[in-house]
C-alpha cells in the first residue's frame, strides 16, 4: 500500500476540478478544492443539457456532490483565489484568499430575506438577462446550497433587513476576507475557460444590435433555472423566436480573435437547435457555418439534427450583421455553394462564441509560461503541477473527465515518495 | 450543375505568390471576405472566389476575371481575414500579372517586373536621354552646366545669365520628337495589350453582357467614377486610400493640363518657357506639383503604416516614380530660382528620366491600371455587375 506524502491542491471547481479532487480523495487523499465562485460547477452549471445525451448537468454534478459527502476526504473552500505558491513538489506553501460569503451554513435557503431585500443586482450567472436581490441563490441546486450577499450592492448594517427575517441566525454582515496558509504536496490546475468576449468580433454587433446573444446566453435562455424559466424568448421583447440563426466560429478560428477551433462549438449549436425544436417543432432555424466540425461519435449527432427539415445549414461564415427596426436582426453571408450573397431576416442569432482559457487573464501565482493565446505552456510549469480540463485545450465534458482523472495520477505519482 | 474539369497549374500559383500574393494558401473559404467587401456584388461575389481559383492554379479563368478590377484594395477582406491570407493583396497581385500578360514587348514588361531589375529598367531612359544629348550636341554641358548659364538660346540676348532648361534639352529637337516617340510608343502598346485583354474578357463569358446606351456614355460613367472616386470612398479599413489617390490623380490631370497649355504658349503664342510665377499656367503647374509631392508621400506614408500590399514591388515602383516626378520636378524649378545651376540642371536631368520611364513603361507597369481598369469596369458595367448595392438608388 502506497503512503501518499502531502495533500493535494485543486485549483478550480468547474466539472474537471470537481472530478479531479474526488477521484484524488477516493485513493486516500485528502484534497483542497478551491473556486472563485460562491459555487461548483463552474460553466457546466451554467449549461441546460450535455450533448450528445442531452441528459441534464445537475445530474451528472450531483453524482460528484454525493460521492463528496460520502467520502468526507475534500475541503470545498468558494469565493477562494490562490495568490501564492511557493516552495517545490512535495512541500508547496500556498497562500489563499477567502472572499466573505456573509452567510453561514445554517441557512436553509428559505428565500425569506431574498423577499425584504430592497436591492438588486446584474444577475451575471444568466449573464445579465436578469436581476436578482443583493442576497440570493445562485442557481437551483446551487453548491454549497446557501445564500450569498454581493458586498458591492448590499446596503450593509444600515439596512439589515434580511437579518430581522431570518430565523436560523444564518447571516453575519461582519464576515471579513480571510488569508489561509495550507501546504500541499501537489496541485492540479482545472481552471477551464471563460466564452470570448463577442464585443471584440465587431461585424457581427454583439451589444450593438438586440438579439444577437452568445451560445452561453442561450444555454441561459433554454434552462428551467434561467430568467425564463425555460423559455426561449427573444430578450428585447420577450417573443417567442420563430426563425433563428447560428453563426459558428463567432470568434474562434480567426487570427484576430481565437486563433484555434474551439472544438465545442458546432456540437452546442446542434444542441440548440434541439432546443429550439423540442420547444416548438415549427421553428426554423439557420446554421452558417466554415465546416461543421462534429468529431468522432458526435456525426451521428450532425446527422440527426439533419434530418430535421426545418433545420437548414449554410456554407458560408456570417460577416455583417444589423438591426431591424422591428427587433428582428438582419445576417449577411455568402452562400458559398449557391454563389451568392445571402441577406436574410431571423427573429434571434446565436453567436457560437469559443472558449478562451480562464488563465488568458490569470496572473499565475507559480513561475509558468503562457502560450499567445493564454494558455498556461504545460512543459513549463514546475513538478508537481498538472493541468487538467479546458485550460488544457478546448475539452467537451467527456474529455474533461478523462483528463481530470489523468491528471489525478500524476499528481499522485508526485506525492507517492517513489521518485518519478 | 455541368462538370468542369479543373486544370490546376502549379507555376501559376507561385507566380501569384511571388507577385505580392504569397499568403494566398492560407484561405480556408470561409467567405468573410466577400462579406465585409463593400464593393462585390451580391450574385458571385469576390473574393473568395478568386481565392479559390488562385489556389488551384486557374490561370486560364483568373486572368479573364474583370471583378479582379473591381476590387480597389480597400483592405477590409485583409482586416478581417481570419487567417492572414490577405485577399486584397492577392487581388493585386492578380492585377499585375494579368497586365504583363497582355502587354506586348515582354522584354520591357520584365523589366519593370522585379526589383531586381528596376536598375536596369532605370539604365534605359538615362541612355535614351543622354542619347538626346548627344544628338543635340549638347552631352559636354552635363559635366559642368554652369557654363550654360551665360550662353543664349538662338542668339536671343535676354535668355543670356538665366537658367533655361531648353538651353540643354531644346524644345523641339531635344523634348518633343523623343519624348512624343515615347508617348506614341505607350499609346500602340495600350491600345494591344487592351484589345488582347478585351478578347480574353468576351472569350467564353461567365455572364451574359448586353450592351445598352453609347459606348460613350458607358466609358464617361467609368471616367466620372474615376474622377470623384465614389467607389473608392465605399472602403473602411483604409478610408485615407481613396483621398491620397484622388490627389494623386488630380495633380495628374492639373499637370497635364499645364503641359498642353504649355504647347499653346510655346506653339501658338510663341511664348518660350520659363513663365514668371504668377502666370496662370505656371500656378497651375505649381499647385499641380505640390499636390503630386504631398499625395505620394501621403501614400508612401499610409502604405508603410497600414502594412497593406506591403510585399507588392509592383505597387512601390508606381509611389517611387510619382514621388520622383514630383520632388524632383518641384526640386528643378526651386534650384532654378535659388540660381543654384549645376544642381539645377542636374535635377531637371533626373526629372526628365522619371517622365520618360513614366512614358516608355506605363503599358507595363502599375500605371497601366488606369487603362485595364477603365476598361474592366466598362465590360463589368455591361455585365451589370459593376455597380455595388450601396452606390444603386
Amino acid at each position: 500500500m502506497i503512503e501518499f506524502q502531502g495533500k493535494v491542491l485543486v485549483i478550480g471547481g468547474g466539472i474537471s476540478g470537481i472530478t479531479a479532487a474526488i477521484e484524488a480523495a477516493e485513493t486516500g487523499v485528502e484534497v483542497y478544492l478551491v473556486d472563485k465562485n460562491p459555487y461548483l460547477g463552474g460553466r457546466v452549471a451554467q449549461l441546460t443539457k450535455y450533448f450528445p445525451k442531452l441528459c441534464p448537468p445537475t445530474c451528472g454534478l450531483e453524482l460528484n456532490f454525493r460521492r463528496m459527502r460520502e467520502n468526507k476526504g475534500v475541503e470545498v473552500m468558494t469565493q477562494t483565489e490562490v495568490l501564492k505558491v511557493e516552495g517545490s513538489k512535495g512541500n508547496f506553501k500556498v497562500t489563499l484568499k477567502k472572499k466573505p460569503r456573509f452567510v453561514n451554513e445554517n441557512c436553509t435557503l428559505c428565500g425569506e430575506c431574498f423577499n425584504v431585500c430592497p436591492v438588486e443586482r446584474d444577475n451575471d450567472f444568466n449573464f445579465n438577462m436578469n436581476k436578482s436581490k443583493a442576497i440570493y441563490s445562485v442557481f437551483e441546486f446551487a453548491n454549497p446550497p446557501y445564500a450569498v450577499i454581493d458586498p458591492s450592492v448590499c446596503l450593509g448594517e444600515k439596512c439589515s433587513k434580511c437579518l430581522d427575517v431570518c430565523k436560523y441566525s444564518a447571516i453575519d454582515l461582519n464576515m471579513k476576507e480571510e488569508i489561509i496558509d495550507i501546504t500541499v504536496g501537489s496541485i492540479i490546475v482545472t481552471t477551464g475557460w471563460q466564452p470570448y468576449d463577442a464585443e471584440k468580433i465587431d461585424n457581427l454587433k454583439f451589444g450593438i444590435v438586440p438579439n444577437v446573444i452568445t451560445n452561453m446566453m442561450m444555454e441561459r435562455l433554454a434552462s428551467s433555472t434561467g430568467p425564463t424559466g425555460g423559455k426561449i424568448l427573444r430578450p428585447s421583447d420577450g417573443k417567442p423566436v420563430k426563425n433563428v440563426a447560428f453563426v459558428q466560429c463567432a470568434g474562434s478560428r480567426d487570427e484576430n480573435h481565437l486563433p484555434y477551433c474551439s472544438y465545442i462549438c458546432c456540437m452546442a449549436s446542434l444542441k440548440q437547435c434541439t432546443y429550439l425544436a423540442d420547444q416548438d417543432p415549427e421553428v426554423k432555424a439557420t446554421v452558417f457555418y466554415i465546416d461543421i466540425r462534429t468529431p468522432g461519435r458526435y456525426e451521428q449527432f450532425y446527422w440527426n439534427v439533419k434530418e430535421n427539415p426545418n433545420i437548414s445549414f449554410v456554407k458560408g461564415k456570417v460577416a455583417n450583421i444589423e438591426a431591424d427596426p422591428s427587433g428582428d436582426v438582419w445576417v449577411e453571408a455568402e452562400d458559398i455553394l449557391a454563389g451568392s450573397k445571402s441577406k436574410e431576416k431571423f427573429d434571434m442569432v446565436v453567436l457560437a462564441t469559443g472558449m478562451q482559457p480562464t488563465s488568458a487573464n490569470w496572473d499565475l501565482p507559480f513561475s509558468a509560461k503562457k502560450t499567445p493565446e493564454g494558455f498556461i505552456d504545460p512543459d513549463s510549469l514546475p513538478d508537481g503541477i498538472y493541468l487538467a480540463g479546458s485550460a488544457v485545450m478546448p475539452f467537451d465534458v467527456i474529455r474533461s473527465l478523462h483528463s481530470a482523472t489523468g491528471s489525478v495520477l500524476k499528481a499522485l505519482q508526485s506525492i507517492s515518495g517513489r521518485g518519478n | 450543375m455541368a462538370k468542369r474539369i479543373v486544370k490546376a497549374d502549379l507555376d501559376f500559383i507561385k507566380e501569384i505568390m511571388a507577385n505580392g500574393g504569397d499568403s494566398v494558401n492560407k484561405c480556408y473559404q470561409c467567405a468573410t471576405c466577400s462579406v465585409v467587401c463593400n464593393l462585390s456584388p451580391d450574385n458571385s461575389p469576390f473574393p473568395r472566389k478568386e481565392m479559390v481559383m488562385a489556389q488551384w492554379g486557374m490561370k486560364d479563368a483568373l486572368l479573364k476575371d474583370a471583378d479582379i478590377w473591381l476590387c480597389h484594395q480597400c483592405a477590409d477582406c485583409t482586416a478581417y481575414c481570419p487567417r492572414g491570407a490577405k485577399p486584397g493583396d492577392v487581388l493585386g497581385a492578380l492585377r499585375k500579372i494579368t497586365i504583363e500578360e497582355y502587354a506586348p514587348v515582354k522584354f520591357l514588361a520584365k523589366l519593370v517586373s522585379k526589383p531586381a531589375m528596376w536598375p536596369f529598367a532605370f539604365l534605359l531612359p538615362v541612355v535614351i536621354l543622354l542619347i538626346d544629348l548627344m544628338f543635340n550636341g549638347k552631352l559636354q554641358y552635363l559635366a559642368d552646366p554652369q557654363v550654360l548659364v551665360n550662353m543664349s538660346i538662338n542668339g536671343e540676348p535676354e535668355s543670356a545669365g538665366k537658367i533655361v532648361f531648353a538651353k540643354l534639352f531644346p524644345t523641339v529637337t531635344g523634348i518633343d520628337i523623343f519624348f512624343m516617340t515615347a508617348a506614341i510608343f505607350a499609346v500602340v502598346c495600350f491600345w494591344i495589350g487592351l484589345s488582347n485583354y478585351w478578347k480574353a474578357l468576351n472569350s467564353e463569358r461567365s455572364y451574359p453582357v448586353t450592351f445598352k446606351g453609347s459606348i460613350i456614355g458607358l466609358f464617361a460613367g467609368v471616367i466620372w467614377e474615376a474622377l470623384t472616386s465614389v467607389r473608392f470612398k465605399l472602403c473602411n479599413t483604409m478610408s485615407v486610400r481613396s483621398t491620397t489617390h484622388l490627389l494623386v490623380f488630380w495633380s495628374f490631370v492639373g499637370l497635364a493640363l499645364t503641359t498642353a497649355t504649355a504647347s499653346v504658349y510655346e506653339w501658338v503664342l510663341r511664348y518660350p518657357s520659363p513663365y514668371p510665377l504668377y502666370d496662370p499656367v505656371k500656378i497651375l503647374g505649381n499647385v499641380s506639383g505640390i499636390a503630386l509631392v504631398i499625395g505620394s508621400i501621403w501614400m508612401i506614408n499610409t502604405r508603410s503604416t497600414l502594412k497593406v500590399g506591403a510585399n507588392s514591388g509592383f505597387d512601390w515602383l508606381l509611389l517611387i516614380i510619382v514621388a520622383g516626378l514630383g520632388l524632383t520636378g518641384m526640386g528643378s524649378e526651386i534650384f532654378r530660382l535659388m540660381n543654384l545651376a549645376s544642381v539645377a540642371y542636374w535635377t531637371y536631368f533626373i526629372h526628365l528620366t522619371f517622365v520618360m520611364f513614366l512614358f516608355i513603361y506605363a503599358p507595363f507597369f502599375k500605371i497601366a491600371h488606369l487603362a485595364y481598369r477603365t476598361l474592366a469596369l466598362a465590360y463589368t458595367n455591361l455585365a451589370n455587375r459593376g455597380e455595388p448595392n450601396a452606390l444603386k438608388g
